[in-house]
């Protein structure tokens, strides 16, 4: 019974122990709409770029982290992706504007496994689609002259059969 | 959609090396900046390492040396073990010259002419996913007093060379009369063939050499009978592995293998990124083994023996058994006595046969393939 007790309190004092680390490492993020955002340390850890800040700093007290290029109505769609284990069919829910501003945020935070999984839904978007549907998706203007453009498409006809409809 | 800002180029190449090569190629017309991005070697680079591996380039030859008619058609393994004869539909095939290799989705074609002195030989190099071919390489010359006479023979092999970012192809002209073979080799984009090396001459089965990890091999046997202390019409199989890197021959035995003629012809290929040996064994049992790493001749594993009873193959006639693709622990084989497919399982050796192949006259060879953006020359 005594052995039990001292490795019950062993638990406990532990678990305390974790509590109080936790309780430490707390990181705000501020967006650009001027709203604070406290996030767990293990939230921060994939993101490479505030990661490498921290590290710098090297401080065990909490942080703040200015992100004025990130508005809080998609830090906060991050935050459901990462607690969702960036599952698909959260991605599949996100609008076309939504999942392109994720990809670039996941690209200046250096957010690894965020990036490969919007720029590989950004590409099954436009797999089928049609060179003006791509213009417009991505608010590119077309630089080719007219006969450029024949030239071009004539080099690749096969490529322009079975596109879906816009 | 005008208030967003757009996505950085870095972005794009990111995005556009998930697309398949079709949508790429129709995608080259979007703007000047995507027409230049969409061949950035980032993009290149990285759309190749996402590409799917599961793909084969199959070829239907008239004869395994022949180089005068050679089918080609491409096939995922899946569907292949499937439905093997689906891969022969003649509408899918396109009619090539000599197949040299296949590296990286780039195919090496050959092409030669005979001219009163000599013998040209060159190569065009093809990229079947963006449908560009590359203009001719210069010529390899042979003059007509090594040529014509019986005793020569070219082998040629293609593949990659990642120390120095070059696709090379690899020929080899032995003489056996004077047991010696000449290596050249050409780069693509040089402006000549080199002549690399010269070495005791080495007996090929197939005329094409299989490509691996910057190496080109082909299964023989060495011209030198005393060599092992073998008789004379035993041989000991080997696999010449030429290294793309270092441009050097080693020679790798195959283990418990002692080659007897005339029995029927061993065969190399690749499987799951392994190179791998199929032979005959004493006209009982049909053996395979895999090189696991091909730079590592201590690397060998057994992946079959099994009986020709146990395929439902009557090993008393001429048996000819090709490995074409592995799907999981399921190798399909080609029985060319028979003419027809066999699924055979390594698990649990159960064997299952698939509709027969129409044309008797073909035999069926299997390559790596991998859709990719990379420029032929």
């Amino acid at each position: 019974m005594g052995e039990r007790g001292e490795e019950w309190e062993a638990v406990m004092l532990r678990k305390a122990e974790e509590e109080e680390s936790k309780a430490v490492k707390k990181v705000k993020l501020v967006t650009s709409d001027g709203v604070t955002m406290e996030v767990e340390i293990s939230t921060v850890k994939e993101m490479e770029t505030i990661q490498a800040f921290m590290n710098a700093t090297d401080t065990d007290n909490s942080i703040i982290f200015p992100l004025p290029k990130v508005s809080s109505h998609i830090l906060s769609r991050i935050m459901e992706l990462m607690s969702g284990e960036y599952d698909q069919e959260l991605v599949k829910r996100l609008s076309h504007e939504e999942l392109k501003e994720i990809c670039m945020v996941a690209n200046y935070l250096n957010m690894k496994t965020l990036l490969h999984l919007t720029a590989s839904a950004i590409a099954n978007l436009i797999q089928n689609k049609s060179v003006e549907f791509v213009r417009h998706f991505f608010n590119i203007i077309n630089d080719f002259t007219p006969e450029e453009e024949v030239q071009l498409r004539k080099t690749h006809e096969w490529a322009f059969e079975g596109v879906d409809e816009d | 959609m005008a208030s967003a800002p757009n996505l950085p180029e870095e972005l794009i190449m990111e995005i556009l090396s998930w697309l398949s090569v079709k949508s790429l190629m129709r995608f080259r017309c979007v703007s000047k900046t995507w027409n230049s991005l969409i061949f950035h070697p980032y993009v290149v680079k990285s759309h190749l390492g996402r590409s799917s591996r599961n793909t084969r380039v199959v070829l239907k030859l008239k004869d395994l040396n022949d180089e005068a008619c050679t089918l080609l058609s491409f096939c995922s393994i899946p569907r292949l073990i499937q439905n093997p004869a689906s891969s022969f539909d003649d509408s899918r095939q396109h009619p090539v010259k000599f197949f040299i290799g296949s590296c990286n989705g780039l195919l090496c074609l050959h092409d030669s002419l005979s001219i009163d002195e000599c013998e040209e030989h060159w190569v065009h190099f093809w990229n079947p996913a963006t449908r560009i071919l590359s203009e001719p390489s210069p010529c390899l010359r042979l003059h007509s007093h090594v040529y014509r006479t019986k005793s020569c023979c070219m082998k040629f092999g293609f593949g990659y060379d990642d120390r120095s970012d070059t696709y090379k192809v690899v020929a080899i002209i032995s003489d056996t009369r004077i047991r010696q073979m000449k290596v050249m080799v050409y780069g693509m984009g040089d402006t000549c063939w080199k002549n690399i090396l010269t070495c005791p001459s080495f007996f090929t089965f197939q005329q094409v050499g299989y490509y691996l990890s910057a190496t080109v091999n082909w299964l023989g046997v060495s011209l030198e009978g005393d060599k092992c202390g073998t008789s004379a019409n035993k041989e000991i199989l080997e696999i010449l592995s030429y290294d793309l890197r270092t441009d050097t021959c080693r020679y790798l035995p195959v283990p418990d293998c002692i080659f007897e003629l005339p029995f029927s012809e061993p065969h190399l290929g690749v499987l799951n990124g392994c190179l791998c040996v199929s032979f005959d064994h004493k006209r009982t049992n049909f053996v395979a083994f895999l090189l696991k790493e091909v730079r590592d001749e201590t690397s060998w594993i057994r992946l079959l023996n099994v009986r020709y009873e146990s395929l439902q193959i009557d090993g008393s006639l001429h048996v000819v058994v090709v490995i074409l693709c592995m799907y999981g622990d399921v190798l399909l084989l080609a029985n060319y006595e028979d003419l027809e497919f066999i699924l055979f399982n390594l698990k649990d050796n159960k064997v299952e046969r698939t509709p027969s192949f129409s044309n008797p006259d073909y035999r069926i060879l299997s390559f790596d393939y991998v859709p990719s953006l990379i420029l032929p020359g």
